[in-house]
């Protein structure tokens, strides 16, 4: 695919600023639940493109640049904690799943269900409080949906950043 | 989307049902605990009106209790999830304010005495 490792850099650095600007309208969009950073995962398209374009090493990193850099423009010490368990979980498993035959939206969404899960976790383990389980289903069956949508942007903008890319790769 | 998809998408919304049924019986709750980082801030009356503002972590949460519910008025932490958690009234339902670190369960009278002999 993409060869030149400094292209391959700039690439991941603008799937940064891509995630980064995804990251801040989403944080316009609050869903009524009482656990920071339980979103509709607009943000993760870019970690789920740039983990077909570039690769699970480049996706990672991506993910932990864009997680780092938006708890500092963003967020608090606590989002952070949130972000940063929730999007390392969700990409193994995402990783994982990409390589046992399941297409971008099986991908997508058991990333967006696991993210979720986790950040119910860490409310569990950061308040002390049992009763943050209750809102596991619901987050779960919401993960189903914005795991679909996060699925069919990516799908599509996955086939036609492809053929630009290899466009680039022979052209320039 | 192919085969496996469909089965992860039908196994997820199956797990998510099955532990969502449960909830739906919930029985009304009669008191609200209020947890501020993790101590007991204080258990109060569904039936009796009252507004606590509490101080913590740098966040002033507005909580409102009576007619049988139990919601954040007002909250000053970033996002604001707390505030559109809405109002609870169900037995274990629980509004969380991460970030200031409060906690409110509602609790029906059977489960609060049993919740006070085991803490």
């Amino acid at each position: 695919m993409m060869r030149s490792p400094g292209r391959k850099i700039t690439t991941a650095a603008a799937f940064v600023a891509l995630g980064l600007i995804m990251g801040y309208i989403e944080s316009f969009i609050v869903l009524p639940v009482g656990i920071p950073g339980v979103r509709i995962g607009i943000a993760n398209i870019a970690v789920v493109l740039a983990m077909y374009l570039l690769g699970p090493v480049y996706g990672g990193c991506i993910l932990l640049v864009r997680v780092i850099l938006s708890s500092m423009l963003f967020g608090s010490g606590a989002s952070f904690l949130y972000s940063l368990c929730g999007g390392a979980f969700s990409y193994v498993v995402m990783v994982l799943l990409s390589r046992h035959g399941f297409s971008i939206y099986g991908v997508s969404v058991a990333g967006a269900v696991v993210h979720n899960i986790v950040q119910t976790v860490v409310a569990y383990i950061l308040m002390g409080s049992i009763y943050v389980m209750y809102y596991i289903p619901p987050l779960m069956f919401i993960g189903v949906f914005a795991g679909l949508l996060v699925g069919f942007v990516s799908d599509i903008m996955y086939k036609r950043l492809r053929r630009i890319m290899i466009f680039n790769e022979e052209g320039i | 989307m192919n085969k496996r998809d469909i089965i992860l998408l039908a196994v997820v919304i199956v797990i998510s049902a099955v532990l969502f049924v449960p909830t739906l019986f919930h029985k009304s709750g009669t008191e609200a605990f209020v947890y501020v980082n993790k101590e007991l801030y204080g258990r109060y009356d569904l039936a009796e009106h009252k507004e606590l503002i509490i101080d913590s972590n740098g966040i002033t949460d507005d909580i409102v209790i009576g007619d049988g519910y139990v919601y954040m008025k007002d909250a000053t932490c970033p996002g604001r999830q707390c505030v559109h958690s809405g109002r609870i009234s169900g037995n274990n339902e629980s509004i969380c304010c991460a970030p200031a670190g409060v906690m409110i369960v509602v609790k029906s009278e059977k489960d609060s005495e049993y919740d006070a002999i085991t803490r």
